[in-house]
Order: C-alpha cells, then sequence, then structure tokens
C-alpha cells in the first residue's frame, strides 16, 4: 500500500541527488526505477585526494617555486620592478626638464606613486592564510590607482622650464596617446610579476588590484620621462592608464572565468 | 611521523620532508571533506577545494611562523577558497547509503536522522554568512572562540557576540522542526 509521505520522502531525496532510504512502496520503487540516484561515497577519498594533490604539486614547476616565496619576498620583487622602471626612465628616457624640475615635488609624487603600488599589490597578493582582506578597503585601493594621477593632473602643475614641456597643440592627440601607451608599458613588469607571483586563481577584485598597482607603476614611468606640465594632457594620457589596464583585465579574467 | 604535532610536521615539511606533508594531509583532510561538504552538494567538489587548501598550504608554507598553531591557519585557508570561489548552498548533508537488508527500524531511523541533519543545514543557510561562519567553527570544528578570532579577523568580542546571535537564531529556527 503506498503511503503519501513516504513517496514524497522518496521523491525529495531523488530530486537532491540522494540515495532514499529502501521501502516496499510501490510508489518510492516506481519512483527510483524511473530516475535512479547516482552512488556516492559516504566519506572523502583521502587516498584518491592525496594523489590529485601529488599530481596538482608535480606540475607547479618554475612557476610554483616563485608561488612558494613568503609574502614579503614576493611584495618586495613587485616594488623592486615599479624601482627599475623608474631608474630606467631616469637613466636612459629622463624627461628633458630633469634639471629644472623641482626636486622635493619629484620625490614626493615619487613616494606617494610608490606607497600606493605597494598597498595596492599587498591587497593583491593578498596570502590565503590571513582573514580575507575587507572588499570596501580593496575596492578603495583599486580606486586609489586612479585617484592618485588624477590627483596629479587636476592638481597645480611645476612650471615649464623647458620647451618639451609645452609641445604645439596640433601634437595633443599623438603626445596623448603616446603618453598612454608608454604608461601601459611602465606597467607591464609590476602588473606581470604580480600575476606571476598570484598563488591562487585571481578573483576579479585580486586582478583589479593588481592592475592597479601596475599603473601606479606606469605612473613612476611617466613622472621621469613625460615633460608636459599642461593637465589635460595627463588628463587624456596618463589618467586613462589605470582604466585601460583594469578594462584589460577585467576582459582577460572574464574569459579566463568563461572557459573554466 | 604519528607521534609528532601539526605544528612539528609543518615545520619539517618547510624543512623539505615530504612525508611530514602526506601525514599532514591524512589528518585534516577528512574534517576539511566535513567543512566543505556541509556547504557543497557534490563530493567532486568537495575533493577539489581539499586539494585546492593543500596546494596552498604548500605553496603559503614559508609564510608559516614556527611555533604558532596550525589549525586556525589551514582553515582561514580553507574557508577563503570557499568564500572565493564558490557560492555557499545549503544542501542535505552525507549521503544515506542504507545497505537494502537494513529496512525497517534501523532504516527508518536512519532517515530520520537525515531529514534532522537536513533540517539543520537548511536552517545554518539561513543565518548571516558571518554567524555561519563562527558557528561552523566553533561547533562543528571545535575552535575555541580565540582562535576562531584569528580566522575570521574580527575581535574576541565580536566573534562572542556573532556566536551568541547565530545560536539563538538557529534555535528559532529549528524549533518549529521539533
Amino acid at each position: 500500500m503506498s503511503d503519501a509521505t513516504c513517496c514524497d520522502r522518496t521523491a525529495a531525496a531523488l530530486r537532491a541527488g540522494r540515495r532514499p532510504a529502501p521501502s516496499d512502496c510501490p510508489g518510492c520503487q516506481a519512483l527510483v526505477a524511473a530516475r535512479p540516484p547516482l552512488p556516492e561515497p559516504a566519506e572523502l577519498d583521502v587516498q584518491a585526494a592525496f594523489a590529485g594533490l601529488e599530481a596538482a604539486l608535480a606540475q607547479e614547476g618554475w612557476r610554483g617555486r616563485l608561488r612558494a616565496w613568503p609574502t614579503w619576498a614576493r611584495l618586495a620583487a613587485v616594488l623592486g620592478a615599479l624601482a627599475l622602471v623608474g631608474l630606467a626612465n631616469a637613466l636612459f628616457a629622463p624627461r628633458p626638464d630633469l634639471g629644472g624640475f623641482p626636486l622635493g615635488r619629484l620625490l614626493g609624487i615619487l613616494a606617494l606613486l610608490g606607497a600606493g603600488a605597494w598597498a595596492a599589490a599587498r591587497g593583491g597578493l593578498w596570502p590565503l592564510q590571513r582573514p580575507a582582506l575587507d572588499p570596501r578597503w580593496a575596492l578603495g585601493l583599486v580606486l586609489l590607482g586612479l585617484a592618485i594621477p588624477l590627483a596629479l593632473a587636476l592638481g597645480p602643475q611645476a612650471p615649464a622650464t623647458h620647451a618639451a614641456c609645452t609641445p604645439p597643440a596640433a601634437m595633443f592627440s599623438q603626445k596623448a596617446f603616446g603618453c598612454l601607451i608608454y604608461g601601459c608599458l611602465c606597467a607591464v613588469p609590476a602588473l606581470g610579476l604580480g600575476v606571476i607571483f598570484a598563488r591562487g586563481p585571481l578573483s576579479l577584485l585580486d586582478g583589479l588590484l593588481l592592475a592597479a598597482a601596475g599603473a601606479l607603476c606606469g605612473q613612476v614611468g611617466l613622472q621621469l620621462h613625460c615633460p608636459i606640465t599642461d593637465g589635460t594632457h595627463q588628463l587624456a594620457g596618463h589618467v586613462p592608464v589605470p582604466v585601460l589596464l583594469g578594462g584589460v583585465v577585467c576582459v582577460v579574467l572574464g574569459v579566463l572565468g568563461r572557459r573554466r | 611521523m604519528q607521534d609528532l604535532t601539526d605544528e612539528e610536521l609543518m615545520e619539517r615539511y618547510v624543512a623539505g620532508e615530504s612525508q611530514a606533508f602526506a601525514e599532514l594531509f591524512a589528518r585534516y583532510a577528512p574534517r576539511l571533506g566535513a567543512l566543505f561538504r556541509r556547504a557543497l552538494p557534490a563530493w567532486v567538489d568537495v575533493q577539489d577545494l581539499v586539494q585546492q587548501t593543500f596546494l596552498q598550504v604548500h605553496r603559503a608554507r614559508r609564510d608559516y611562523q614556527p611555533g604558532r598553531p596550525l589549525r586556525p591557519w589551514v582553515i582561514t585557508i580553507a574557508l577563503n577558497l570557499r568564500r572565493k570561489h564558490y557560492r555557499v548552498v545549503s544542501r542535505a548533508t552525507a549521503e544515506l547509503v542504507t545497505d537494502p537488508a537494513e529496512s525497517g527500524e534501523r532504516g527508518r531511523k536512519q532517515l530520520e536522522r537525515a531529514e534532522r541533519e537536513e533540517a539543520l543545514h537548511q536552517a545554518l543557510a539561513k543565518l548571516r554568512p558571518n554567524q555561519r561562519e563562527v558557528l561552523e567553527l566553533h561547533w562543528f570544528e571545535g575552535l575555541p572562540f580565540a582562535q576562531v578570532a584569528e580566522v575570521t579577523g574580527a575581535s574576541l568580542s565580536a566573534v562572542k557576540v556573532r556566536a551568541h546571535r547565530a545560536y539563538k537564531a538557529l534555535r528559532g529556527l529549528l524549533e518549529p522542526e521539533a
């Protein structure tokens, strides 16, 4: 004789993917026959799990050795990339007005960019063994990557002491585009190292944090290379660097996420 | 190897002893499996997360400070992975795998226990995420409040408040079932 209650329980178990309790009820037996549940282990297969882990460890390779660096060393490497970009620009592609540029202002800007890049990289490489970073703080650090170049563009500018500081108006677009590309290129070392050193699959927020760190590294290159003191040029050519990098990161992570 | 504490095993692993890692895995995998199983419906996802957790333990081994408790360290990684990559879904607990010969009274009791466990996990899913996490760590994992605070990054008083509210809310959700 069928029991509506037992058939309801059987149906609920089958819908949930569980194996229902055996029953003499014809209704329950008909439900099971129509949709046999998949067999599931009662507990984790530890040996199989460890075998899978060993296979993953065997594939770690050179990147695995880098990811195993302590967190302070990974951060130092990303900041080292920023320092190298700065040094390379100062030695091989300095702004023509570097001799006349206020030293205190320059050092202050570089310190601000360095501090911002450190904070953003720290967020992007946040270790999983620490409690998760508050998403509001993380978003704030991402926006810092945009806020600092925006402040530099909108704030008071240094006096123009060289002809290169004020190019002809006809060259505005060319100069702005050139700085955008140059800033993105200078961002690559820090962003690239951040991605290489990341220990796990990057979430969108992690990716944007590393993009912000890279963008601020790009700003270091621009501040040491570009002599144009016009705020409009910086708005058009320097400020879009973090926006472009952030967009690229979103697209790449979106594509990778769909492939998984 | 089995006489060593978790912390001693971790220090040996950092020093290069791979057997220590295998022993740690054998100790922690079942507990981590239970932790993930409460939130994930499929064992394949549970196994994947257990492997991911230990992969992260391996990658982060040089961040481990000798002498610090290992269990909160590993559980923090596990919870961060769960939060990062998977949605927490309230599903039934472990499968009711019954022997066909166990029909009748024993099968009925197994079914009743499974139904009570399902009600518990549905109630857990209705709690706020931070309350559910504190409850899982304190009740299911048996961590003292101080270690729960370390894992979640909240203060000790905040953890105790969340636990109190979580137990109170859980009681309210389960009482109509009783």
